[in-house]
């Protein structure tokens, strides 16, 4: 409930976004909402703290994901 | 005849089925003898209240009682007077003459004291129980009575604690009557019909003579069938009400006496009370009782309808509440008459109000403690090799594990325990058990007995009864967590209930760590239960898993079963994100889990729940994930049939009623939604509607600019109504769209796979 408040307040920049911008954006806000119990167990006093991590532990996972996909790519390649 | 024209025996084995204050100073305590003969027995009873204060307060409150008519005795007298107290104090104790003067009397003291000075103690008890507690003897015991002068001396062979107890047999009657009315309601005016009176294959309809003699016959056959329990539907709110009002008219009141002995019924029914709870309003109705036999009351009563009368017996006997009371109390009132009893055992005393403050918190520290259980956000999507584990009766084993009660959260005498609530760092007290947790650990132990007997006994009526006890044991269970934070709960404490929150988020993260050292991926948790994946994990492995979780967490942890598959859907508005609590599975048993669907929520029209029971009942076949996805065709090929039924107008309109909860009055609604439009029709034809009514309607025109044509109430559907088919097309199409949503359907893409082209958009129908 209060995520969807915090995200509400960027409701303003969302709209100033481009299509795909605001595509990727929405996919960030998706990022905080797949780990809002996580959030929640942080206790913190500022939403948008256990927000940024979400979003950056979000993008530590696609890298991670990509990297793997990369490493297979290439030993695929090497053989 | 009722026995009750016989002089008593002076020694009686039998059970004890009622007691009520008699004269004054006199409780009459019925008994069903071994030989099966109802007994009254009188005895005497002056029930004891306590008064706590400043010592040089309460020195000179003797002397100011000294003119009071209702009391017999005074002494000073060392109790616990407040739960949280370390050591005892001095209080007085006052014996009352006759147990129906604790209210006035307890009223009287606290305007002497100026509704500061002094506290009242033990007073809320009504006569009969505090009867039952001071001779430690509980509704339906078995025991031995011996009258002697002095009074009843009891020998209880029976015990709280026993599980494998005898209960007499009862006689059941079940009252009815037919109002021969005038209008369309009836009320007090229309005379009586009908009275019909089943007890076992006995039927007896009363239907001839004057309405005199109709209730006279009623006495007599009530007389002659003599039952111990009468099983009425709105007894307390409107049966027994209208027949004293005809009693009255037909001059008769005297000799219309349904109750063992000679009681006849008050002039005036008792004031009922509306209260208010999680959001909806109840009305109960005041409580009309029998004198010797047990009203019952259907439309009063929760735990009969749980559990029956096995479930009835179960919780009177081990709250030791009078059954009457206990088939109308909530089960938090009849658990709290548990304690009040372990209470007076341990030598604390009962406020008359609940004086525990809470722990002053900041906001942070509020931010930390006022939080509810954990989940694992769900893993979007199909899975095979999922299992499921859930912790059995978390909350209150954890209340009782880590003694959490009102004197023990915070308690003045450990505040270095080492027993501490996670998080909030609260510590607990280590010197003595809490109340709470002394009543529960009576209750969780004797369910797990219950749940063993259930499973071993072979007679199918033993396994039934067995059952009914342990689901009425269960709903104590369920609501001694939600008591603990309730405001009138005297042993009740906000902050061990956040503790309990706390122990329980620990918990089950601690499950999930452990599963997750084990190899097991969480793919779902929610509060007490955990969704493990593991490729080829054989029973044993989630079996070893929960022991060792058990072992860690003090918490017993079952093993649900494996899924074939099972699917967690996402969330309407973001596609990516997992939905809590909404999912469906078929487990390896061939049992179909399905939560947070349109299947289970009752406001669904009953076409779709068809449509969508089917679908799952399709998708069911499937033994995998692989499976489930060439399973799909078969669920679409379903809502195409049901689509066709739809249009060919197969469906007969009571499959399309859709039924809504008006949460508030008409006039409070700033929009004019579908139930509010309905409802103002209801009204215009006459009918009574109020918040907390659910209202039934059809769609009919759901988009049109006249708000009136949109719907019509079901009450009013008349040949000829046609209900509004693309609203239904729609309903059905978001059913499946969400049943399928894990592969990424939408209601549109549902429509098109069913139309088979993709050119018309889905609100062109």
């Amino acid at each position: 409930m209060a995520l969807d408040d915090e995200i509400r307040r960027w409701t303003g920049f969302a709209k100033a976004l481009r299509k795909e911008d605001r595509e990727a954006f929405e996919a960030l806000m998706d990022a905080c909402r797949g780990y809002a119990s996580a959030g929640s167990n942080a206790v913190q006093p500022i939403l948008f703290e256990p927000m940024i991590i979400s979003m950056l532990l979000s993008q530590q996972m696609r890298l991670k994901k990509l990297e793997k996909k990369m490493d297979a790519l290439e030993h695929a390649g090497t053989t | 005849m009722p026995s009750s024209t016989q002089a008593p025996p002076n020694r009686v084995k039998g059970w004890i089925l009622d007691a009520y204050p008699a004269g004054e100073g006199e409780i009459a305590v019925w008994i069903i003898s071994e030989t099966g003969k109802r007994i009254r027995l009188t005895d005497k009873f002056q029930p004891k209240i306590y008064v706590s204060a400043k010592q040089d307060e309460i020195e000179r409150l003797p002397s100011r009682l000294y003119n009071s008519q209702t009391i017999a005795s005074w002494r000073f007298t060392y109790k616990y007077a407040h739960p949280t107290d370390i050591a005892k104090s001095r209080v007085l104790e006052l014996t009352l003459k006759d147990c129906r003067k604790i209210q006035s009397l307890t009223r009287n003291i606290l305007k002497m004291g100026g509704y500061l000075r002094y506290e009242n103690h033990n007073c809320d008890l009504k006569g009969d129980r505090a009867y039952f507690f001071s001779h430690d003897i509980f509704p339906l015991a078995h025991l031995e009575v011996k009258t002697e002068k002095t009074g009843l001396f009891y020998t209880l062979q029976d015990s709280v604690e026993s599980t494998d107890y005898a209960v007499p047999e009862l006689r059941v009657m079940n009252l009815r009557v037919e109002i021969a009315r005038k209008g369309k309601i009836a009320n007090f005016k229309d005379p009586i019909d009908t009275i019909q009176v089943n007890q076992n294959d006995k039927k007896n309809r009363i239907d001839s003579g004057e309405e005199r003699d109709k209730l006279i016959q009623l006495v007599k056959a009530v007389k002659e069938l003599d039952p111990d329990f009468v099983v009425t539907w709105g007894g307390d709110s409107y049966l027994f009400p209208y027949f004293t009002h005809r009693a009255i008219i037909n001059n008769a009141l005297d000799e219309f006496i349904l109750s063992r002995d000679d009681t006849p019924f008050p002039l005036k029914a008792p004031t009922g009370r509306t209260f208010y709870s999680y959001g909806r309003s109840f009305y109960r109705a005041g409580v009309i009782r029998l004198h010797g036999r047990i009203h019952i009351d259907q439309s009063n009563t929760f735990i009969l309808s749980e559990a029956g009368f096995d479930g009835l017996i179960e919780i009177a006997r081990t709250c030791r509440v009078p059954l009457h009371t206990a088939a109308r109390n909530s089960i938090g009132s009849s658990m709290s008459s548990l304690q009040f009893y372990q209470a007076i055992k341990d030598d604390v005393l009962i406020p008359r109000n609940k004086s525990i403050p809470e722990a002053f918190k900041s906001a942070y520290e509020l931010l930390v403690g006022d939080r509810g259980g954990f989940v694992f956000e769900p893993r979007v999507g199909a899975h095979n090799h999922v299992g499921e584990v859930d912790f059995s009766s978390m909350y209150p084993v954890l209340m009782a594990n880590n003694n959490i009660s009102a004197e023990t959260v915070l308690c003045k005498c450990c505040p270095n325990s080492p027993l501490r609530i996670p998080e909030l760092d609260y510590h607990i007290c280590t010197k003595r058990i809490g109340i709470v947790p002394k009543t529960l650990r009576l209750i969780v132990k004797k369910r797990l007995i219950y749940k063993r007997m259930k499973g071993e006994a072979e007679n199918p009526r033993l396994r039934e009864i067995y059952d009914k006890r342990q689901v009425a044991l269960k709903w104590i269970l369920v609501t001694c967590f939600g008591y603990l934070g309730y405001r009138n709960a005297k042993f009740g404490t906000v902050d061990g209930h956040m503790g309990v929150c706390a122990f329980g988020r620990e918990a089950l993260l601690k499950a999930g760590r452990t599963a997750e050292k084990h190899g097991f991926e969480v793919v779902h948790g929610i509060v007490d239960s955990l969704w493990l994946k593991k490729q080829d994990a054989p029973v044993e492995e989630y079996a070893n898993l929960c022991d060792v979780i058990r072992e860690q967490v003090g918490v017993p942890i079952t093993f649900e079963g494996r899924y074939k598959w099972i699917a967690f859907l996402p969330s309407k508005t973001h596609p990516r994100i997992g939905v809590l609590n909404r999912y469906y599975g078929v487990m390896e048993n061939g049992k179909i889990k399905v939560r947070g669907l349109e299947v289970r929520r009752k406001d669904t029209p009953r076409f779709v729940v068809d449509a969508q029971t089917e679908m799952i009942s399709t998708l069911a076949l499937a033994n995998d994930t692989a499976e489930l996805l060439k399973r799909i065709p078969d669920a679409l090929e379903v809502v195409k049939e049901y689509r066709r039924k739809l249009l060919d107008g197969e469906v007969p309109v009571w499959d399309l009623i859709v039924t809504k909860h008006l949460s508030k009055n008409l006039k409070r609604y700033k929009q004019r939604v579908s139930q509010v439009i309905a409802a103002e029709q209801l009204m215009k034809e006459g009918a009574d509607v109020h918040a907390g009514n659910n209202i039934l309607f059809l769609f009919t025109h759901s988009e049109d600019k006249r708000h009136n044509r949109r719907v019509k109430a079901a009450q009013l559907i008349e040949q000829g109504v046609n209900p509004d088919v693309k609203k239904y097309l729609l309903l059905l199409y978001s059913s499946a769209a969400n049943l399928l949503s894990f592969s990424g359907y939408t209601a549109q893409s549902v429509y098109d796979a069913i139309r088979g082209y993709y050119l018309k958009r889905i609100t062109d129908y």
